[in-house]
Formats: C-alpha cells, structure tokens, sequence
C-alpha cells in the first residue's frame, strides 16, 4: 500500500507547496519590486519495469522567479530619463515663474524705470521727477539683486540635491555590492528576493544617475557611469561624493572614489535626477544668470554713456547714474602658478552672455569659450600698457602662471547683483543737451543758426561760450569770445555748411549781414532742455548690443522667450519620459506582477490538489484497514 | 496581454492623474479667461504677448508725452490769445489817437495810460507758468522769469531753447517755443526796413506808409532822406555814398528807391532828414513802449505833429508786425496741436490691432474650453467608476 500513499503524499506536499507559493504572490501583491513566483513541479521517477512502470507521484524541483531581465533594463534606463526629465522640468517651472513673465522678470523693472525717464524728460527741473528716477533706479537694481539672490538660492538648492542625491546613492551602491556578495555566495541557486531587492536597488540608482549594468558569471552585477567610471564591482562599492568647483568654491560637483583616487562625473552623468540638475544648472541657470547680467551691463552702460553727453541741472556733464561690478575672474584651484588676472569692460557692447576660459600653456595665453571650447583670439601683450582685448574685455595679466594654469572668465554672471546706483543727488541727471545756440536780437540779416551737436564729447573747451560773429562783407566769419576778443582769424561761409568748433558743430542758413553774431556755448545750471532726457529714454528700445542690432528690451524680452520654452520643452519632455517609463512598467509587469484572479484560480487548482491527494491516501488507508480486518 | 493586479491600480492611478491636471489647466484658463497661463501652455505665443505688451508699454508712454505736450500748447495758445487780443486793442487806441488834431491832449494821456497798462498785462502774460510753475516762454530756462520788468522795457532773461516730446516710435513734437523766438525776435517797420523823421526836423511832412515794391532791389542798409530844400533832397547810405543827389520833390510825391516806396504827407522844410533802416528787431513790450512814449510827446506846433505822426505811423506797422509774429506762433501751435491729434488716434489705430492680436493669442475661446472642461470632467468620472467596477470584479468574491 505504500504506492499509493506515497504517490499521494508526493501530490499533497506538492500542492501544499504550491498553495505556498501562491499565498506568497498574494501576500507580496504590493511589494515592490516583487516578482511573482511559481513552483517547478516534474513528475517523480518510474518504478517497474516492462508493461508495468508506475509513476512515484510528483517532485517540486525549484521556485522559479519569473522575470524578463531585457525589459527590466530598458526600465532601468527609462528611470534615469525620466529622473533627468522630472527634475529638469521641477527647476525649470521655478526658473519660469521668476524670470518667464512680465510681471515678476525684469521686463516690469526696466519699464518702469525708463517710464520715469520719459517723465523726466516731460518736466526736466522738476527735482521731484528727478528723485523718483533715482528712487526708479534703486528699485531696478533691487529686483536684479532680488532675481539674482533667487537664481542663487536655486544654486544652493541644486547644491544640496546633488550632496542628498550622492548620499542616497552610495547607501545603495554599498547594499548593491552586500547583495552581490549574498548572492555570489549562494551559489548556483540565488534567492529570488535578493535578485528582486537588488533590481530594485538598481532602480533607485538608475533614478539618481544614469548606470550601466555588467551581468558577472558568479551571479554578481557590476555598475559603471554610462561612460565606464565604476560605482560597483562586485563586491567592492566606489563611493559617490560631491566637491567644491574647480573655479567657483560655491558649487558642487559629483566625485566618485575608488578610496584612493577622486575624479569628477559631473560631465559624464547626463541621466537621472543628479544629472537633471546638472544638466539644468549648465544649460538654463548659468545662461539665465549671465543674460541677466547681460541685460544689467546693457542698461548699466548704454545709460551711462548717454547720461555722460547731457547736462545736469548744475551745468556740469553727467556723470554714472548706475556702477557696475567688475567681470569675475576664477582662478582654478589646481593652478600651480601665482599669476594674476585682472578683467575689465572694455566694451560692454561687445560683451556676450558667455564664460570663458583664459589658459597658459607655458609661453603664451590662450582664450576659450568655456561653452563651446572655440578659440578667442586675443591682440594686446596681456601688460597693463597693452591688455589682452577680447570679447569687450580687457585682460591683464601679472605674475608667474605656471603652464597649466586656467582661470575662468564670467563678464555677465555677477553684473546683475553687482548693478549699484552710483548717484544720490537728482540734480545730476544729465536731462538737458549741453550745447545750445542762439541768434542775437541785434542781428540785421536773416540767416539763423541750427541746434548744435556734439562731435566731440571730451573737448574740454565744449561748454565754454563761443561767438560765431561775420565779418564785413558777411562772406567770412570769426570764432570770438563772448566780449569780441578774436579766436580764430577769419573764416569763408557757405549757408548751411558745418561750423565746427570746441567739439560740436552747428549749422548758420541764410544771409547774414556784416556784425550779425551767433552765440554757441552751455545751457548753464537749471537748464529746463530735455534733449538729452529724451535720448536716454530711448536707451530702452535703441539698438546697443550685438553690434547695434539688440536693445535691453530686446534681452529681457529673449530672456524671458528662453525661459518660458525651456520649461514648455522640459515639460513635454516629461511628459514623455514618464509615459515611456510607465509603458516599460506596464510591460514589466505584465511579466512579473501578482494577478489575484490568477492566484484565485491557483489556491482552487492547489486546493482541488490537495483535497484529491488526501482522499487517495485515505482511500489507501481504507483499504489496508479492510485487510486488517480480514486477518482479526 | 496579462495583467497584474498592480498594472490595474498603476493605469487607472495614471489616467485619473492625467485628467484631473488636464482639468485643472482648465479651470485654470476659464478662471483667468486666457488660453496662455504661462509660457508653458505656449512657448511662441507666450512670446507674441511679451512683444506685444512691450509694445503697448510704449504707446502708452506716447499717450502720456501727447497729452503734456497738448497740456503745454494748450496754455501756450491761450497766452498767446491774450497777446492777440491785447495788440489788437493797443492798435485801436493808436488808430484812435491817430486822428491827432480831433483828439485832444487830455484823452491822448488817458489812451497812453490804457496803452501803458496793457503792456504791464503784456509782460505778465509774456510771464504765464504751467501747472508745475514753469515759465512758458524761456525757452529751456524754465525757472527763470523770461521777461523781468527792471527798466521800462523787459530784457529777455531765458535761452531760445525748445523741447519736444516723442509721441510716436519716430514722431517727435515740438511743445515750446522760447520767448525770444514769441516777442523778440521780431522785425520792426514792414520787416524789411523801417522809416523814422529825424527829432531834429522843422517841417511839417511826416511819412505816411513805407513799402517794398520789389525785394530784389532792396541792399539791406541804413539810408538817410535829407532834404536840401522844400522841393529837393539826396538819399545817401550810411558810409555817406550818395545814391541820389538833388532829386526834385513836390508834396505829396512818393519816394522810390532800391525796391521801396515811401508816402510822406506835409511839406519838409530844408534840413530836415528822414531815416530808411533795414529792419531790426524790436521786441512786442518795446514796440508799445514806444508807443507810449509817441502818445506822451507834445503835439503843439506842426514839426512836432510831424513827428508825432511819423513815429505813430511806423509804430502801426510795428504793432502789426508783432501781431504777425504772434500769430504765426500760434498757427503753429495748432498745427502742432493738429499733428498731436493725428499722432494720438494712430497710436489708438495701433494700439487698437495690438490689443486685438494680443487677444487673438492669449484670450480663450469659452465655448471650446467649457465644452472640453465638460468632457474631460465626464470621462474623469467614468474612469473613477471603472476602477470600482474593476476592484468588486474579484474572483475571490466568488470563493
């Protein structure tokens, strides 16, 4: 009777052990990174021989994971994308609500502030317009300041991401390598949670940064950058870190360590969420920045130099209405040399919202485009006589540098907080043109003279009163001063022809008789002109950077353009990006996920099993029990 | 295709999350009314705005500049009225006085003290501030009195500076003018030359009217008229080169020189000189202050008739000149007044079609958004109760 028995008993254990597997699916429906499982079940080896070979029942040889490690990987690499995405549009949404609309960028500011030189120029004596424009100023160089201040503070966020990220990830490369090692050492039968928890574990890493993924023949899994930078080798787990820039002490970048040597990634990661940050610092919070400072510099300077050709109201020309910082220079930390650079504006019309890397390579200088890598050429000797020029800056270049030694350049980057008002007295804003003309009422003849313009701003003779007087016969005419006293011998008139003198040049039309006098010189203090007033409300809209073509208005319109499709593209990518991702999850699941109406059936086809195999043992049981009792 | 469990609950969390930010966008532009939230709903269109609104900024700061320059005109206009009205009055009182022999002395003091008064009004409107307590006529010196009255007769204290004011992207508006260029600068006599009887003469003949024939034959120079007898006289020019000597004259005749003709009425006694100078300029408050003065001379015997009437004569012309200048001044002022008109409803023309595009871009179509706010709402709904279809659709139910 012990056939039957143990045939039986064989299909109770099986189902048994089936009904376990099942109620494991089950109870595992909401683990994550769960892969169901199902017994192996073979049937048991024949007894007998010849017509009368009898089955020995069943045999449960494994429990079989089932997993589709193609599709899984295909997910792992979804999940770094859709990591870089989802942080990239995260950044990207704040960096369009400060800088992408009207109202909260810059554009606003800047309208405001030229609105109130358009006032000016509608009452130039009036000292309460002319305070409100200083007040106007202030307010622009504080919402720079304010943008700015937010743009860092973005920085220091990404800072910390990429310090919390690296943590994150080092836990996990440190359990990945554990778990190589567990299942190494469980030779050829791994246990299929281990495998499950260090997918799972891949996964987390694959979000942070982009891995690949190296199958071992002893079970292990080894992880490199997706340019070969190890983070896992077997056993041994690198350690992922973050370091203070080469050129700026205020930013991070992402190391990985062998314990010995330390190299930095942050170029080679360009997937996950680490990746999505740096990938948004250099591509949208970098140039973010240094259009702002762009704009800065340009309105800095295209006031400046219009506010430096008027007169204020105590007669003087105008001086600067807003400072500007410097362009920063960033030496490396690696440099050997004891070199110094020192960068000025020299044109800031010429600037570009670019960095730059200024190198020696032992017997000369070399300057890059940090971004592209092109070559600058640069004229001057780099001396404090003769400076580098290049790009609308001047270089100059003191001390030793030793070959090697890189400093980069940033003109724009820090002109946004580093805007001042460098005038707090209104009478100094330069609203009047500083050259009038006028006829003598003494005058007989006809002829009239033109408003002057100026041709040469620094001749220092330009505000002094000049007399242009006509001799007798009026074909020639004289420069004097204003009391008769002769400058100039006696020159020919042409009606209409340029008269220039002291920097600026006029016009006198018609016929003028012998003694007629024409009078050129300033406008003096308290001079009600807006000449000027209105030139400098045009710096808004007039051409400056860009050889003429691009106004500030034009940046700050560009800039916010930039931003908003930056954050309309990183969102469509998103989008995307988690739809794939949730598409491979679907098909991974699809392999690997708990059904409970499959796992319903199951506990019935076990049950149905189980119950069979009880009653064929109890069916044995009956029938021995029916020979006992023949014999008693 | 199989389906796990999660896969059920993964998808539908999926859908349900989509929709329901689709809803959200959607109140969201029913709410604001735009279809553009931010640049994210569309990047080019969100850049159309910025421009568009860039651009409406600047009309309206175009609107602003008009409407202080309109300001301005405005109050120079009604101070140059004022001037009009009072020259056209002061010409009156001369005209008045001019018959001399039927007004007596008494009445004529009474017309030069009207006469005196008006110019104190003169200078005073000459004076006129904007609502801000800018001089009107000084040119660019704003805060300076133009026409400070020292002496009798104010000097000009401001510049012959003029402001303009941009009320268009290439329109720039004239909004002043200086108080040389409104009550200087002016030609006295017929703008070309001016005719005076010498204080000296002792006949009764005074000129009557004085005008250009022909400009092209006109030297611009002082000349003299001297009368070497009742019935002969020279001209000679001011570096004493005769240019007519001992010509014959008979009361009544005109004389012609140079392109001018000159009227005289009375008989010259011999001596006596008439002055022919090229015009200068005279200033309005010197034009009626020397009328004045004309109007308080002694008009006892005929020589000072004479003068009496010579120096009226030439103050008329003198008075119109002024008039003309004044306005001339203000036909331009209205021609610029014009152009502000012209420039402001091109600017609304504009603004107008920019608003127009702008809503073309930003603004929604209500009907489309609330139909799909409807839809998207129902299909929320309906993905809702297909999941708890799905969930009580268990096979456990059944075990």
């Amino acid at each position: 009777m012990s056939g039957p028995i143990n045939n039986a008993l064989s299909g109770l254990l099986a189902a048994q052990r089936g009904l376990n597997a099942t109620s494991n699916n089950i109870a595992n429906v909401a683990t994550e990174g769960y892969s169901r499982q199902r017994i192996q079940q073979v049937a048991g080896p024949v007894q007998g021989t010849g017509a009368l070979q009898f089955g020995t029942g069943t045999v449960v040889v494994g429990v079989e994971r089932i997993y589709d490690q193609l599709l899984a990987n295909q997910l792992t690499t979804a999940r770094s994308s859709e990591g870089r995405a989802e942080v990239s549009n995260q950044f990207a949404l704040r960096l369009e609500s400060l800088l992408g609309s009207t109202e909260a960028g810059i554009s606003s500011a800047l309208q405001a502030f030229f609105d109130q030189v358009n006032v000016v120029a509608n009452d130039p004596t009036s000292i309460v317009n002319r305070e409100q424009l200083i007040g106007e100023a202030a307010a622009l160089t504080q919402r720079f300041a304010q943008l700015s201040e937010q743009l860092n503070s973005l920085d220091n966020e990404l800072n910390q991401r990429l310090t919390a990220g690296a943590a994150a990830v080092n836990e996990d490369l440190r359990a990945i390598a554990e778990l190589n090692f567990e299942i190494s050492s469980g030779g050829l039968n791994p246990s299929n949670t281990l495998l499950d928890q260090r997918q799972l574990l891949i996964d987390r890493v694959a979000r942070q940064l982009d891995v690949q993924r190296i199958e071992q023949r002893d079970g292990t899994v080894n992880l490199t950058t997706s340019n070969g930078q190890p983070l896992v080798l077997g056993v041994n787990a690198f350690e992922v870190g973050v370091q203070r820039d080469e050129f700026d002490p205020l930013r991070l970048q992402l190391t990985v360590s062998d314990g010995t040597t330390t190299s930095v990634i942050s170029r080679q990661v360009s997937g996950g969420e680490l990746g999505g940050v740096l990938s948004f610092r250099s591509d949208m919070l970098d140039a973010a920045r240094r259009d702002l400072g762009r704009i800065a510099l340009g309105v800095a300077a295209s006031f400046n130099e219009q506010n430096a050709l008027g007169l204020d109201l105590n007669g003087n020309l105008g001086t600067d209405l807003f400072s500007t910082a410097a362009p920063e220079v960033l030496p490396s930390t690696d440099n050997a040399g004891s070199a110094a650079v020192a960068a000025s504006f020299a044109d800031v019309s010429a600037v570009e919202a670019r960095d730059y890397r200024l190198r020696f390579d032992g017997a000369s200088w070399a300057l890059t485009d940090a971004g592209t890598g092109a070559n600058i050429p640069l004229s001057g000797t780099g001396s404090g006589a003769d400076p580098f020029v290049a790009a609308g800056l001047e270089l100059v270049v003191s001390g030793s540098a030793a070959a090697g030694d890189v400093y980069t350049l940033r003109p724009a980057t820090g002109a946004a907080v580093g805007l001042g008002v460098a005038l707090d007295d209104p009478r100094l804003i330069a609203a009047a043109g500083p050259v009038e003309t006028a006829d003598s009422v003494f005058n007989v003849g006809n002829a009239t003279v033109s408003p002057a313009t100026v041709s040469d701003i620094a001749n220092p003779d330009l505000l002094t009163p000049v007399r242009i007087r006509f001799d007798e016969p009026p074909t020639t005419y004289q420069f004097t001063e204003p009391d008769g006293t002769p400058l100039t011998g006696s020159l020919p008139y042409t009606s209409g022809a340029d008269i220039s003198f002291n920097g600026w040049t006029v016009q006198v039309s018609g016929e003028p008789l012998g003694g007629d006098v024409f009078t050129v010189g300033t406008a003096g203090a308290n001079s009600g002109g807006n000449a000027n007033a209105l030139a400098l409300a045009a710096q808004f809209t007039a051409g400056f950077f860009e050889s003429g073509r691009t106004s500030t208005q034009d940046l700050s319109a560009r800039l916010t353009t930039t931003v908003g499709s930056f954050a309309a593209r990183s969102n469509a990518d998103f989008e995307v990006q988690a739809a794939i991702r949730g598409q491979l999850e679907l098909d991974v699941e699809s392999v690997t996920g708990v059904n409970l109406d499959e796992e319903a059936a199951n506990i019935l086809r076990y049950q149905e099993a189980y119950l069979a195999a009880s009653r064929a043992i109890s069916v044995a049981n009956e029938l021995f029990l029916s020979i006992i009792n023949v014999f008693r | 295709m199989r389906i796990s469990t999660k896969s059920i609950q993964m998808q539908w969390l999926t859908t349900i999350t989509q929709q329901q930010s689709r809803v959200a966008r959607l109140q969201q532009q029913v709410g604001t009314g735009q279809r553009i939230n931010s640049a994210i709903d569309d990047p080019v269109g969100a850049a159309q705005i910025t421009r568009f609104e860039q651009a409406l900024a600047r009309l309206d700061t175009y609107a602003r500049n008009a409407d202080a320059a309109e300001r301005r005109l405005n109050l120079q206009e009604i101070a140059l009225g004022e001037v009009d009205d009072v020259l056209n009055r002061v010409r009156e009182l001369v005209v008045q006085a001019g018959g001399a022999a039927a007004v007596a002395p008494g009445s004529r003091d009474a017309i030069a003290d009207e006469v005196s008064e008006l110019l104190t009004g003169l200078v005073d409107t000459a004076n006129s501030q904007d609502g801000e307590g800018r001089f009107l006529f000084a040119g660019n010196r704003v805060e300076t009195e133009p026409f400070p009255t020292l002496g009798s007769v104010p000097v000009y204290a401001g510049d012959q500076g003029v402001r303009f004011q941009r009320i268009g992207d290439d329109r720039l508006i004239q909004e002043s003018n200086s108080g040389d260029e409104v009550f200087q600068l002016i030609r006295n006599g017929n703008g070309v030359f001016s005719v005076s009887a010498d204080a000296g003469n002792t006949g009764s003949m005074n000129q009557t009217t004085a005008t250009v024939i022909d400009l092209s034959a006109w030297v611009p120079g002082d000349y003299t008229i001297e009368f070497t007898a009742p019935n002969r006289y020279d001209i000679v020019n001011s570096s004493g080169v005769p240019l007519r000597v001992d010509a014959s004259y008979s009361p009544g005749a005109l004389i012609a020189f140079n392109g001018a003709l000159i009227s005289f009425e009375g008989e010259p006694a011999a001596g006596d000189e008439f002055q022919i100078n090229a015009s200068r300029n005279q200033s309005v408050f010197a034009t009626v202050q020397r009328l004045v003065n004309t109007l308080r001379l002694d008009i006892s015997d005929p020589a000072q008739r004479a003068q009496f009437q010579s120096q009226l004569n030439s103050g008329l012309q003198d008075i119109d000149q002024s008039l003309a200048n004044i306005n001339g001044v203000r036909s331009d002022l209205g021609a610029r007044l014009n152009v502000i008109d012209r420039q402001r409803s091109v600017n609304e023309e504009v603004a107008f079609q920019i608003e127009t595009s702008l809503s073309g871009v930003q603004d929604l179509d209500f009907a489309q958004a609330i139909s799909e706010l409807e839809l998207r709402l129902t299909s929320l709904e309906a993905a809702q109760r297909s999941f708890a279809e799905t969930r009580r659709n268990s096979l456990f139910n059944f075990i």
